[in-house]
């Protein structure tokens, strides 16, 4: 069974997650234009929360994110282009770094303009409570089928905190078109074992991608070993993912919006 | 150490701008002679500069940020010194030294952060994140106080083209 603690911290990242990877672009499959560059995925972002979409979960995460994504495409630029700018002129080096500067200046204050409409604005955390809640009650049912039909897994991949042997294994997640941006999400320490598989399945929700599980050396898991996790937990995961983006949270929200919070 | 042993040390430098700073206050006269300390200051600023424009030492990322702190110390003090000698010309005395009083203490306590981040010792990741905040709130600081003009990028579009095209051909 789930501890109500362990709900909602697994609850509260997969919206982060949800949002990230799924509303945040539109629920569709994410495109190039859209994600990859750093400024498009601000843009849009902030236009879906001017516009209160429901399905765009504002959290402090996804900006602190959205700054991990800025610094990251930027150093990679900075890296391929490095050599070649070391072996130019003074001059143009100098006015080159300016330039990255500048740029990553203007990225941070985007970020910071963005940080700042979160901060006074309280739209997103009146509902969270009342989502957590309901949520608890269908992982808990959910979490009694699972047991039911994989009787004899359950002692080697418990979905708790506990299981640490999961954990491992799932440090980072790729596939082969979107490493650039799947890197960006690999799960962080501490995370539970359903929250990765919520965050595979989300991504991977209509097959359309191969999806891999590296682990920490980012050495990839033989296809077995993804099988065979995709076998144990894929039924679960991708139900959590519709709970989480098309059918509990956008549920949850109408009626909140029927019924105004008195 | 990785500066030159010659070089006078920009700490010591900057901190005796600060002491000259609060003597003009004090003694309510901006020494013209003292504000000349600033041209040397800002020629050693203009090394590190240079030596952390793309260097390889750091991630190329922290190189940037590294280098952003030092140039905006660089923009902060030149602009200081200017808004001095107009002081001296137009004879605000120490009106002119009040005002950039909060901005030179906050560049000066940068100013030792900075040079603890050597090409040979790579700094953690903590203290490169506190100098990229530092920096960019002096430079916040700098920009309300007309010290320095908030930087244009003009080909701003251009850099965003050239940083998809590189994801997409790392993708393919």
């Amino acid at each position: 069974m789930f501890s109500s603690v362990g709900v909602k911290i697994y609850i509260e990242t997969s919206i982060v997650v949800s949002a990230s990877l799924g509303s945040m672009l539109g629920g569709k499959q994410l495109k190039h234009e859209r994600y990859d560059t750093t400024f498009n995925l601000l843009q849009y972002a902030e236009q879906y929360y001017q516009q209160q979409k429901n399905g765009f979960f504002t959290t402090h995460s996804v900006v602190i994110e959205a700054k991990r994504v800025i610094d990251k495409a930027l150093n990679s630029l900075l890296e391929s282009k490095l050599p070649k700018l070391i072996k130019k002129g003074k001059p143009e080096r100098l006015v080159n770094a300016e330039k990255y500067h500048l740029l990553l200046n203007e990225c941070t204050d985007q970020l910071e303009t963005w940080l700042s409409y979160l901060k006074c604005e309280n739209y997103d955390n009146r509902k969270k409570s009342e989502i957590v809640e309901q949520l608890q009650g269908e992982f808990q049912i959910l979490d009694i089928e699972f047991r039911k039909a994989n009787p004899g897994d359950i002692n080697h991949f418990h979905l708790s905190t506990r299981n640490t042997g999961f954990r491992r294994v799932c440090k980072a997640i790729w596939t082969e078109q979107r490493k650039e941006a799947l890197e960006e999400y690999k799960p962080k320490h501490g995370r539970t074992d359903i929250e990765i598989m919520a965050e595979i399945a989300s991504i991977n929700q209509e097959k359309s991608v191969e999806v891999y599980i590296a682990s920490e050396d980012r050495h990839f898991y033989a296809k077995q070993t993804r099988d065979l996790l995709e076998q144990l937990y894929g039924i679960k995961c991708r139900r959590s993912h519709e709970l989480l983006a098309d059918g509990m949270i956008k549920k949850l929200l109408k009626n909140e919006e029927a019924t105004p919070a008195s | 150490m990785a500066y030159s042993k010659t070089e006078p040390s920009l700490v010591e430098l900057t901190r005796e701008l600060f002491g000259d700073l609060s003597d003009f206050i004090c003694e309510r006269k901006i020494d013209e002679e003292k504000v000349k300390k600033y041209d040397q200051v800002l020629s050693v600023l203009e090394g590190r500069k240079e030596c952390w424009a793309m260097n390889t030492a750091l991630p190329p990322i922290d190189s940037i940020k590294i280098y952003g702190a030092y140039s905006t110390v660089y923009g902060t003090l030149y602009g200081i010194a200017k808004n001095l000698d107009l002081g001296i010309k137009r004879k605000e005395n120490p009106k002119a030294a009040k005002e950039v009083y909060s901005i030179l203490q906050n560049a000066v306590d940068l100013i030792p952060k900075l040079e603890k981040v050597t090409k040979e010792k790579k700094a953690p990741a903590q203290i490169i994140s506190e100098i990229f905040d530092a920096s960019r709130s002096l430079r916040r600081q700098a920009i309300n106080k007309q010290i320095i003009q908030a930087g244009e990028l003009p080909d701003r579009k251009k850099l965003i083209i050239e940083l998809g095209e590189h994801i997409e051909s790392n993708l393919n």
